[in-house]
């Protein structure tokens, strides 16, 4: 039987892609790694069928 | 940096970023989101009271304030909370959005950055 991951699943596979980010920025200028947040924002968004960016983001504009 | 690094620093970024969604998609919250929204496809009535709904609004918003609009809206309001696929759903989302907020504060937070980017087209 297939079981849900947990919450704590989700956030150990959060932890584990801002690490790798996080890896990344340190290696990318400024301008490539603002192109690869919105690569990974788009990249949610189209899986997950729900805006990522628009859901979580500082802008209020709903 | 070398090319190299650079193409395997993203490897790593593309399959944590793969694995981040396997994560979310394979949650409860996720599930029932998709769930109440497969519900919501097959229920006429919800459809029909969030239908209305939105045209109330977008004439408040077209037209300015308007007190027969109002109460067609506090009345709607009223249907909607009492119709189970409604409610389910935005107890669905209410509990998907809380998780995703959750993983942006703890990216956002291990790059020093905002993760969660606006793609264009605003949330609304």
């Amino acid at each position: 039987m297939l079981l849900s991951t947990t919450d704590s699943e989700v956030l150990t596979a959060t932890e584990r892609f801002a690490d790798a980010l996080a890896e990344t920025k340190a290696e990318s200028d400024e301008d490539e790694f603002a192109s690869l947040l919105v690569e990974c924002n788009e990249e949610l968004k189209q899986e997950l069928g729900v805006d990522y960016g628009a859901v979580c983001s500082d802008d209020d504009c709903c | 940096m070398s090319e190299s690094a650079s193409t395997d620093s993203n490897e790593t970024v593309n399959g944590q970023l793969s694995e981040f969604i396997d994560a979310i998609t394979a949650s409860n919250q996720y599930e029932q989101f998709v769930a109440s929204q497969q519900r919501l496809e097959s229920d006429d009535e919800a459809q029909r009271l969030l239908s209305e709904f939105q045209q109330k609004q977008q004439k408040l918003q077209e037209n300015g304030f308007d007190q027969a609009t109002m109460q067609d809206l506090r009345d709607l309001q009223r249907k909607m909370e009492d119709n189970e696929t409604i409610r389910e759903l935005r107890e669905a989302e209410t509990a998907l959005v809380e998780l995703l907020e959750e993983t942006n504060e703890i990216v956002s937070e291990r790059i020093g950055q905002e993760f969660a980017q606006t793609t264009g087209g605003g949330c609304c």
